[in-house]
């Protein structure tokens, strides 16, 4: 009797461990591996030897937070390389119903790839997530705007470009049309507004957001008409820009500071 | 910046070109002291503040922020910090010619 009694104990006490130890313990040791590959790439910095790493540490712990901290890493410090494009796969794969891709979108709306591009285009179609679907779409137009200013680099600054984000991208760029991407975005914006307006963003709406955006490429771009300026001189005497109708302008938005 | 400033408005006296600020600066009275030591002559809007309405209508996320426009009141050209500055006199050169020639087309 008293040996069942114990026995049974045994069990009881080592079903407890058990289960109080398993996630913990396995979320943990991803975290923990996820820093010490940090601080080991760290003392290097060659982002291409380590990306494979990073991929591979999210291979290894497909449910675990951490991978998509570790394809994030991939994505942005080797936008350019292999693992890239096999992080897009493994994030539409894995993480496609994560609340967590929104803040990925957003990243990856202020970077310049192929794989950004591709992984914001697929978020954007597939996943189940309003808010992450909404993100999806100001970003992928935040990055086609960078596309755009590209466009317009200099010879000097395409060779840097180069260097960073592969002959690949490159060779994309001079693809396009400024005309097409404005015209993307726009269509990008406006779903935006019908359908994500009220998201949350860090700072305001989706909404807000992309309003400020539509009235850049409508009224504050190259080509077009500038808005009318209506205000009071530094002496407090009312005028207007378009009082100056028939003149070269430089409008000089300054401070003395 | 100002040093810049005063010789295009001074090189362009006479010509179809207008420099044209807004101002940022919280602080009237001492803005009015620069105006007079740097010799700023040329003529600005008050926005009062560095998110004042015009810069937010605007969507200036940093300054300098220039932008050309043509005799029509066309947005032809847009510089973002310092550096790009320095190409701008050459484009303003441009769209003054450009003015003028469509006034003489116009006589």
């Amino acid at each position: 009797m008293r040996q069942t009694i114990i026995a049974s104990l045994l069990v009881i006490v080592a079903y407890m461990l058990a289960v109080a130890d398993e996630p913990k313990d396995k979320s943990s040791s991803a975290g923990e591996e996820y820093r010490a590959l940090l601080e080991e790439y760290r003392e290097v910095r060659r982002p291409r030897e380590f990306a494979g790493k990073f991929l591979d540490l999210a291979a290894k712990y497909p449910r675990d937070v951490i991978a998509l901290e570790a394809l994030t890493w991939v994505l942005t410090n080797d936008p350019a390389g292999p693992a890239a494009a096999r992080a897009v796969d493994v994030v539409l794969k894995d993480h496609l119903g994560s609340g967590r891709l929104a803040d990925l979108c957003a990243r990856l709306g202020q970077t310049q790839s192929l794989a950004a591009e591709r992984l914001l285009r697929g978020v954007l179609e597939k996943s189940p997530d309003r808010e992450v679907r909404g993100a999806a779409h100001l970003h992928l137009s935040a990055l086609l705007a960078h596309q755009a200013a590209m466009l317009s680099s200099q010879p000097d600054q395409r060779k840097r470009l180069e260097q960073f984000h592969g002959p690949q991208y490159v060779k994309h760029l001079a693809e396009l049309d400024p005309e097409k991407l404005s015209a993307q975005r726009e269509k990008l914006l406006e779903a935006v507004l019908k359908s994500y307006a009220d998201v949350k963003l860090a700072r305001g709406t989706a909404g807000e957001a992309a309003e400020k955006e539509l009235f850049d490429i409508r009224h504050l771009s190259i080509g077009r008409t500038a808005p009318e300026i209506e205000g009071r001189d530094l002496d407090g005497v009312k005028f207007k820009l378009s009082d100056y109708r028939g003149k070269v302008v430089m409008l000089n938005f300054w401070g003395d500071w | 910046m100002y040093p810049h400033e005063r010789s295009l408005v001074k090189r362009l006296a006479g010509k179809p070109f207008v420099l044209l600020g807004i101002n940022s600066d919280e602080d009237l009275e001492k803005l009015k002291d620069v105006l007079k030591e740097e010799e700023i002559t040329w003529r600005s809007w008050w926005d009062e503040s560095p998110t004042g309405p015009i810069a937010t209508r605007w969507n200036i996320a940093s300054r300098p922020t220039v932008y050309l426009l043509d005799a029509k009141g066309v947005i032809r050209h847009k510089a973002v910090g310092l550096a790009a500055l320095e190409k701008l006199d050459e484009r303003i050169d441009e769209l003054v010619a450009e003015a003028n020639a469509k006034a003489t087309h116009r006589k």
